[in-house]
């Protein structure tokens, strides 16, 4: 009852809050002043996009591993074999001009397990959610950047793995400023993710197709990226091409700060950053354009 | 949707309501608001419709209006029971007022913190425990981290769900999900509580838990906007009933008129 109380106490909001076609706005109470975005700040009645977020991730990572002995170690699991066995053929059969292949590999291959396992649980969300999101009101984007950053704990775990190998290869980790970096690069990865995902996302409501194409896209992509080989074994036009696929511009990036102690120079960080922007606007534009239809057809 | 990152609209020409000064504040407001679903036998997505369409020559989808050119406003305090005919646009009313979906024509205004009670029991992942569920229902409804941790235990009491808490959902039986998903609800302080036609699941004393809690919420001062067939119920809970016949709004007025004129049409 002392809750009812309070509850009893607490004033409306002093705005409403509109529902059109065109979507939702804020509006003053009738013969009242447009709320400021101080007022709008105070109100406690909704979470925060980060407390939102923080809960997402959680439960979305825990759930994955529930009914499983080994749980989240699956995930340390493949990289690792992929890592054995790519060493042991590479080292055999193509010679890779690479020093330190098996820590290459790695780096490699621990982002590229989050490119797939996030973009797939990116581009389901939706379906995974339709219950939350056919009954709630919260900002939706934060589905698919929850799912990126709920695998961005197995890519943590993994990375985990990495510094294992610190001392069997002492000479291939670098210790420079340029280490400092690799967090930066780490985020810029993420964000885009986030783009590719909130696009995935939505459009796979409307088409179911899309989950299929996102496989196929990942398989052509993986090849397309310098993952499992340096970019440097490509012929000449592709290689000035294929360096402004911004993940293969990432991951190069990483391995150079890592392994060489070098930061990117200028045309890597617009190889970088360019498409990764574009790809967020376009991304985000997808997921405002098509979000209303997403909530009819889900 | 986190509303300080809204846009902030201009104010609109024209107001239709008038405030009569004692009279309780307006908390939800319909003005003409009307929602089209295309029709699913049309199948939009396919792709040799995709390809008619591309060369001009599909037909428009035809539309479907399950509620169109509806107006009515809700008072903070009452208690607004809504019936209808299956298909009459009850549980589309609820949507739209949950913004679950976007109307298509007129606009919808609310204020404060709305909490929906539809499909009961749906909203949680198998994989998920129960305490992550009424994690991320509580935070999607509203609720802030710290007032997530001061109600865990109300709500696991209120569900009698002490000994579950941490058991995926997925083993819960379905009553048990109701009860939860009532739980929830009902303790996120709404301003607004949506019900649609719940009090049908969950055995005979946790039905009258949700009558009592109904009731003392109503008491708070807490706004309850209700979905029932059950002619009883709404009677004894309700200030006000809708009728809603084909989308439109047929009726709007207090229980006992509406009621039995509703029932006397439905035979």
């Amino acid at each position: 009852m002392a809750e009812a109380n309070r509850q009893g106490e607490r004033a409306l909001p002093n705005w409403w809050v509109h529902r059109t076609p065109e979507g939702i706005f804020i509006g003053p109470l009738d013969g009242q002043m447009t709320p400021g975005r101080a007022e709008l700040q105070r109100d406690r009645r909704v979470a925060t996009p980060l407390e939102i977020l923080r809960v997402l991730t959680r439960a979305d990572f825990r759930a994955r591993y529930r009914a499983q002995a080994l749980g989240v170690l699956w995930s340390l699991l493949y990289p690792l074999v992929m890592m054995g066995i790519l060493s042991l053929i590479f080292a055999r059969v193509f010679r890779p001009n690479v020093v330190h292949f098996p820590v290459f590999l790695l780096i490699g291959l621990i982002c590229w397990q989050w490119v797939t396992n996030s973009l797939s649980a990116a581009t389901q969300v939706f379906i995974q959610h339709a219950d939350i999101v056919k009954r709630t009101v919260f900002a939706r984007q934060l589905l698919p950047i929850s799912a990126v950053l709920s695998y961005a704990i197995n890519a943590g775990i993994e990375s985990l793995v990495l510094l294992a190998f610190v001392p069997f290869f002492p000479e291939a980790f670098r210790l420079s400023p340029a280490l400092l970096l690799v967090p930066a690069l780490l985020l810029v990865l993420g964000a885009l993710l986030c783009g590719l995902g909130m696009a995935t996302s939505v459009l796979n409501v409307l088409y179911r197709d899309v989950a299929y194409l996102v496989s196929t896209g990942l398989l052509l992509l993986h090849w397309l990226t310098p993952v499992i080989y340096p970019p440097e074994v490509l012929p000449e036009p592709y290689r000035s091409v294929l360096r402004w696929n911004p993940l293969g511009a990432i991951l190069t990036a990483l391995r150079r700060a890592i392994m060489l102690g070098e930061a990117p120079d200028l045309l890597a960080w617009a190889t970088i950053l360019l498409p990764t922007a574009a790809v967020c606007l376009v991304g985000g534009w997808i997921f405002r354009h098509y979000e209303h239809m997403v909530l009819d057809y889900v | 949707m986190s509303e300080c990152a809204l846009p902030v609209s201009p104010p609109p020409a024209s107001l239709p309501v008038q405030t009569a000064p004692d009279a309780a504040p307006l908390i939800l407001r319909f003005e003409d608001v009307g929602k089209a679903f295309r029709r699913f036998e049309h199948k939009p997505f396919l792709l040799r419709n995709l390809l008619l369409r591309l060369t001009g020559r599909a037909q428009r989808p035809r539309e479907m209006w399950p509620l169109r050119h509806v107006s009515f406003v809700v008072r903070r305090g009452e208690t607004v029971g809504v019936v209808g005919p299956n298909g009459a646009g009850k549980s589309t009313l609820l949507r739209l007022v949950a913004g679950a979906c976007y109307p298509t024509e007129g606009r919808i205004s609310v204020r404060g913190r709305i909490a929906p009670l539809l499909a009961l029991g749906a909203g949680f992942q198998p994989d998920m425990t129960g305490r992550e569920c009424v994690e991320v229902n509580g935070t999607a409804l509203g609720l802030s981290a710290a007032e997530l941790r001061a109600r865990l235990g109300d709500i696991v009491a209120f569900a009698e769900l002490e000994d579950f808490l941490d058991m995926p959902v997925r083993y819960y039986s379905a009553g048990m999900l109701a009860r939860l998903g009532f739980a929830v609800a009902v303790h996120t302080d709404p301003d607004l509580l949506l019900i649609d036609e719940v009090l049908a699941v969950g055995d005979v004393a946790f039905q009258h838990k949700c009558i009592e809690r109904i009731h003392q919420l109503q008491r708070s001062g807490t706004t309850i906007l209700f979905v029932s067939h059950d002619a009883a119920t709404m009677r004894s809970l309700c200030d006000r009933v809708l009728w809603l016949r084909d989308g439109h709004l047929h009726r709007d007025g207090p229980p006992g008129p509406v009621l039995d004129e509703y029932l006397a049409a439905m035979g």
